[in-house]
C-alpha cells in the first residue's frame, strides 16, 4: 500500500514517462513485414470472423483476438478500415502494463526497488520500441510478469484467487507464443536454483502446502484454467478444435525454423544488443540496466540477505531471466525482439541493483546525493535514447532494433495510389510482382483489383505496377503501355519500382498543388 | 531561282562557320578535373531502364567542358542550412573537400524537405555543381533541387538548375530531371553558367531513409565580370 505522496508522484512520473514513450505518434513508422502479416490476419478476423491457427509460419492468436475489442471501440469493422494505430494500441497498452504490474511487486521486493524497476521497464529503449509494435513480446512479457506476481501472491498465501490468476495468466502467455516453452524451461530452472540455495525453507513449505486441505486442489485448478484459456484460443473458440493439436505441433515446427534461417546469427548478439552502439551520432546502449541488474543478482545471492523474502524473489528472476538470455544465445535463429522477455526481467533486478548501492551509499551524504544524480541522469539518458529509437530513428535502418524495418519511404505508395485512385474514374488495377512486397498487401488492403506474383505473367500491364528491381530487366520488355516511373524503397537494400501508366500520372500530377 | 540559291550560299556559309566557331570557344575551355573519392558500394548493380529514371552508368563519367580558369568556388565556403543542429557531423563538412562515404565524412539533417545553402561571398559565373549526398550504399534522393540566387533568402533571382521533384512535394513546380543512384562520384549539374552568389540545395529523404544527408558540394565556376 503507497502512503507517502513523494512516492505517488514518482508512480505517476513513471507511469506517465511510460505512457508518452509508448503512445505518441505510434502509427507514423511504417509497419514491419511481421506486423502487416499480423495486421492482416486481424483485419481479415475482425472482417469475417475467420481465424485458424498455423503452427508453420505463426504465432499465438491472443493478439489478434484481443485486438479486436480495441478495433470495434474504434468504430472499425473491416479490413480495410483497421488501421495502424487500432493495432498498435495493444502492444502499447501491454506495454505499460508490465510498468504498472511491476510497481505490484512492492510487496515482495521492497517500495524502492519495484519503483526503480518500473523506472527501469518505463524508459528501456528495447521495452519501449517493441512495445510499440504490433507483435506477440508486449503481452508476452505482460503475462508473464502477472504470472509471476500470481506465483508469488500463492507461494505467501495459498488460495484459490491467486491459483486462478496464474493459471489464466499460464494460459495467455501458451496462447501467445511457442517462445512461452522457454519461459516455463527458465521458470523451472530458477524454482530447482532455488530449492538447491535453500532447501530447509522449500521443504517447510512443501510440507505446508501438502498438508494444507485445498493444496491439490488449487494445482488441478490452475491447471485447468490454464489448459481452458490456451484451448480456446488455439481452437478459435471451439470453432477449429484441430488448432488444439496444433498447438503442439508447432514447438517441432519451431526448433525447424531455428536452424538455417536468414535470421542465423552468432550467440554473442544478443550481448551485442544489450552492450550497444554508437550509431547516428549516440550512444545506444543498455549497460546501465545490466550492470545494474548484475548487482542485483550478486546482491540477492549475498548470504546475509539470503533469508528475507526479496531474495527469493530477486534470485528467481535473475535465474530465470539468465537462463532465458542463455537460451535465445544458444539458439541460432535470433531476432531483437525476443530479447525484450529476459530484458524485462533484468530491468526488476536493476531497480535491486540501484538500491543496494544507494543502500551502500546511504551513510555518506555526498557520495548518496552523487549516487542518486547519476542515477537520474541514467535514466534520463535511457528515456532520450528510449524516445530517439522509437521515433526519428524508428525506421532508421542504423538503429539496431529496426531490424529489417521497412523503411519511411515506403508510406509513399499508400499515399500515392490514393491521389491515382481519386483520378481514375474506375477502380485501379495494381500489379505487385517479386518475392519481396510485404508489407504492401497491408497498405493496398483497400484497392479490391491488387494482384501479386512472384513471377512476372506475361501481360502485366495495369494502372500501377510495383516491381523489385532486381526483375526490372524482365519486366520492361513485356510492357506495352507508356509509365511514369519512380523509386521507392521497402527495406534496407531493397528499392521498388512503382510504375504509374502515363495518362493517369498526368491527371494525377494535375491535381497537386 | 537567285534568291534561292542566295539562300543556299547562306546556309552553308552557315554551317562552315559553325563548326569552326565551335573550335574557337572550345578553345577557351578545358576539362573539369573533379577529385573522386574511394567508391563504396561493390558489385554489378543490375542495369535499371525506365524513364525518368537515371540508367547506372557503366565506366567513367564523360569529361565535362568548363570554361578556362574555372575553379571551385565553394571550398571552404560558409554553409548554412534549414537544420541548424544537425545530429551527425557539421556543415562545414559540405565544403571541406572531403568525400569519403564512411562515417565522419558526412553531415546529417533531419526528415522532410531540408536545405543546405553556400555563399561563394562573390558574384559568380557557375559551370557545374557536384553533389555526394551519401555513397556508403546505394540510394536515391528524393526532391533533389538545386538552385542559384545573388538574393540569400532565395526570394528573387533565383534560377533552378537542377529540379528531380516530379510530384511537386518541395512545392517547386515539376522537376523534369531524372532521378538518380548516389554514387562515389558525386551527381555533376550542368550549371549553364548560372550567375549568382548563393547555391542552394534542397532533398526530402531518400530510399533508404527518412534523414537528409550531404558529404561534400563542390561548386565550379569563375568570378562573374
Amino acid at each position: 500500500m503507497v502512503h507517502r505522496p513523494s512516492e505517488l508522484i514518482a508512480i505517476a512520473l513513471v507511469i506517465g514517462a511510460a505512457v508518452w514513450l509508448r503512445f505518441s505518434a505510434l502509427d507514423e513508422k511504417p509497419l514491419h513485414n511481421d506486423e502487416a502479416v499480423q495486421g492482416f490476419k486481424t483485419g481479415l478476423l475482425l472482417e469475417s470472423g475467420a481465424y485458424r491457427y498455423d503452427p508453420t509460419a505463426h504465432h499465438g492468436p491472443t493478439l489478434y483476438y484481443l485486438d479486436l475489442p480495441l478495433a470495434w471501440l474504434r468504430g472499425e469493422q473491416t479490413l480495410a478500415q483497421l488501421t495502424v494505430h487500432s493495432l498498435r494500441l495493444l502492444p502499447a497498452i501491454a506495454g505499460v502494463g508490465i510498468v504498472i504490474a511491476s510497481l505490484f511487486l512492492r510487496t515482495f521486493i521492497g517500495a524502492a526497488p519495484s519503483l526503480l524497476a518500473a523506472a527501469f521497464l518505463a524508459l528501456s529503449p528495447i521495452q519501449v520500441y517493441f512495445s510499440r509494435d504490433f507483435i506477440q513480446e508486449p503481452l508476452l512479457v505482460f503475462f508473464t510478469l502477472v504470472a509471476g506476481l500470481w506465483l508469488f501472491v500463492y507461494i505467501r498465501r495459498p488460495g484459490l484467487i491467486p491459483a486462478v490468476g496464474f493459471g489464466l495468466s499460464a494460459g495467455l502467455i501458451h496462447a501467445t507464443k511457442e517462445t512461452s516453452l522457454i519461459i516455463a524451461v527458465s521458470l523451472v530452472a530458477a524454482c530447482l536454483a532455488e530449492i538447491a540455495i535453500d532447501p530447509s525453507q522449500a521443504r517447510t513449505w512443501w510440507k505446508a502446502w501438502r498438508n494444507k486441505h485445498h493444496g491439490v486442489r488449487d494445482g488441478f485448478v490452475a491447471l485447468g484454467v490454464a489448459a481452458t484459456v490456451s484451448f480456446l484460443f488455439f481452437s478459435s473458440f471451439l470453432h477449429h478444435p484441430a488448432g488444439i493439436l496444433d498447438a503442439f505441433s508447432a514447438y517441432f515446427h519451431g526448433a525447424g525454423q531455428s536452424v538455417g534461417s536468414d535470421h542465423t546469427k552468432p550467440w554473442g548478439y544478443y550481448a551485442g544488443l544489450l552492450f550497444g552502439t554508437v550509431q547516428t551520432g549516440r550512444i545506444q546502449s543498455e549497460m546501465l540496466i545490466v550492470g545494474l541488474s548484475l548487482i542485483g543478482i550478486l546482491d540477492a545471492f549475498t548470504p546475509s540477505r539470503q533469508s528475507g523474502t526479496p531474495s527469493r524473489v530477486l534470485r528467481v528472476i535473475g535465474v530465470a531471466s539468465i537462463s532465458q538470455l542463455a537460451i535465445y544465445s544458444f539458439i541460432p535463429y535470433k531476432t531483437p525482439w525476443l530479447l525484450m522477455v529476459p530484458e524485462a526481467g533484468l530491468c526488476v533486478l536493476a531497480g535491486a541493483g540501484s538500491v543496494a548501492i544507494l543502500r551502500i551509499l546511504a551513510p555518506r551524504y555526498l557520495p548518496a546525493i552523487a549516487g542518486s544524480i547519476a542515477l537520474g541522469a541514467g535514466l534520463a539518458h535511457l528515456g532520450v535514447q528510449a524516445r530517439a529509437a522509437s521515433n526519428r530513428y524508428a525506421a532508421d535502418p542504423r538503429n539496431p532494433l529496426a531490424y529489417v524495418q521497412t523503411v519511411t519511404d515506403l508510406l509513399k505508395v499508400p499515399d500515392r495510389v490514393a491521389g491515382l485512385a481519386s483520378v481514375s474514374n474506375r477502380e485501379l488495377t495494381i500489379k505487385v510482382f517479386g518475392e519481396e512486397y510485404w508489407p504492401l498487401p497491408w497498405y493496398l488492403r483497400a484497392y479490391p483489383l491488387t494482384g501479386y506474383w512472384n513471377t512476372i505473367p506475361a501481360t502485366p500491364d495495369a494502372d500501377v505496377i510495383i516491381s523489385t528491381a532486381g526483375i526490372e530487366s524482365d519486366l520492361e520488355p513485356l510492357l506495352k503501355d507508356d509509365y511514369f516511373a519512380e523509386f521507392i524503397g521497402l527495406r534496407p537494400g531493397v528499392v521498388l519500382i512503382v510504375r504509374t501508366r502515363s495518362d493517369l500520372w498526368e491527371s494525377y500530377v494535375a491535381t497537386l498543388e | 531561282m537567285m534568291h534561292k540559291i542566295h539562300f543556299s550560299i547562306r546556309t552553308l556559309a552557315f554551317l562552315i562557320a559553325l563548326p569552326i566557331c565551335g573550335n574557337l570557344f572550345a578553345a577557351d575551355e578545358t576539362v573539369l578535373e573533379i577529385e573522386l573519392p574511394k567508391p563504396l558500394f561493390v558489385g554489378t548493380p543490375k542495369p535499371i531502364k525506365v524513364p525518368n529514371l537515371e540508367p547506372l552508368r557503366q565506366g567513367k563519367r564523360p569529361d565535362f567542358m568548363v570554361p578556362e580558369g574555372t575553379e571551385n568556388l565553394s571550398h571552404g565556403k560558409e554553409v548554412t542550412g534549414s537544420d541548424d543542429w544537425p545530429v551527425i557531423g557539421e556543415l562545414e563538412y559540405i565544403t571541406d573537400g572531403d568525400k569519403e562515404g564512411t562515417d565522419g565524412y558526412f553531415v546529417e539533417l533531419g526528415p522532410n524537405l531540408q536545405h543546405v545553402q553556400i555563399d561563394l561571398e562573390t558574384d559568380a559565373e557557375i559551370a557545374a555543381v557536384i553533389v555526394w549526398h551519401y555513397h556508403a550504399s546505394p540510394r536515391v534522393y528524393h526532391d533533389v533541387v538545386v538552385q542559384v540566387s545573388n538574393d540569400p533568402e532565395f526570394e528573387k533571382g533565383v534560377k533552378t538548375i537542377f529540379n528531380n521533384d516530379y510530384d511537386k512535394s518541395a512545392k517547386m513546380g515539376v522537376g523534369r530531371d531524372p532521378a538518380y543512384i548516389d554514387l562515389y562520384e558525386g551527381r555533376l549539374i550542368d550549371a549553364k553558367g548560372a550567375r549568382g552568389r548563393y547555391v542552394r540545395l534542397y532533398s526530402n529523404g531518400s530510399t533508404a531513409d527518412g534523414m537528409n544527408h550531404y558529404i561534400e558540394v563542390e561548386v565550379f565556376g569563375t568570378q562573374a565580370k
